[in-house]
């Protein structure tokens, strides 16, 4: 596949943990994404029950938000499913 | 003096082709000159590291609407990359959920890209190209394919209209 050289050599220089972290952001927003989804909502909906506008949480499916444990929190108690899992001691 | 240009491929992701503006007068795609603008060391190192993260994921999984920021009007699929820890923009248009074609960007210093000479140009640029594409798609001299845009990608803007 076609790639540019000048991007390829700065792409090697991309840091672990902003991999990690973009990667993490993307799961999140899907994992959002699907429950809207199946609980048949939009953002807009998700929006007034957390009392954010629309445009804060537009932003949190783009996959470069960076969380808070109080938004993730926020988000699971207004949605009543897990977003996220920590695997245990 | 009109400015031309042509759009050419950048790189072929599983997903998502990447496209880039390429100025008749410079050597490197609009896409590679906002890189080179921000070497390594630079201070925008991290947000340029999240850019290149986040293109890699999109060219993995497809361009998908919800993850652009709209800087355009509906409709003309003028995006930028969505950083939130800078006010580093990069452009694009987003043809379709396989093709995106870049622009150039810098750092937005003002509240809105209308108030910064250089971004104007940049958002402009892609503005005039979205109507461009659009234009050759109703006519026929331009077609999609997947992820490829066929025919012909040579264009012409007078810059002063």
């Amino acid at each position: 596949m076609k790639r540019s050289s000048i991007i390829e050599a700065r792409r090697a220089k991309v840091s672990p943990e902003v991999k990690s972290r973009v990667g993490m952001s993307f799961m999140i927003a899907d994992r959002i994404h699907a429950i809207l989804e199946e609980k048949e909502l939009r953002q807009r909906d998700l929006a007034e029950m957390l009392g954010k506008s629309e445009s804060e949480v537009s932003k949190w499916m783009r996959g470069t938000h960076n969380f808070t444990i109080d938004t993730i929190a926020a988000i699971e108690t207004a949605l009543g499913m897990p977003i996220l899992e920590v695997v245990p001691c | 003096m009109p400015q031309k240009y042509s759009i050419e491929l950048i790189e072929e992701h599983d997903a998502v082709n990447f496209y880039s503006i390429h100025l008749d007068v410079e050597e490197l795609s609009e896409l590679e000159r906002f890189f080179e603008k921000f070497p390594e060391g630079s201070e925008f190192d991290e947000d340029i590291d999240t850019i290149i993260e986040w293109l890699d994921r999109i060219g993995q999984r497809g361009a998908l609407e919800r993850h652009f920021r709209y800087e355009g009007k509906y409709g003309d699929g003028v995006m930028a990359i969505p950083i939130e820890t800078s006010n580093l923009r990069l452009y694009c248009i987003r043809l379709s959920d396989k093709i995106l074609i870049f622009g150039n960007g810098g750092v937005k210093d003002c509240a809105r890209w209308q108030d910064s000479e250089t971004l104007t140009q940049y958002v402009e640029m892609l503005l005039d190209t979205s109507r461009f594409i659009s234009s050759r798609i109703s006519n026929g001299t331009i077609c999609i394919v997947d992820k490829e845009i066929v025919g012909n990608l040579k264009f012409s803007r007078d810059e002063t209209k």
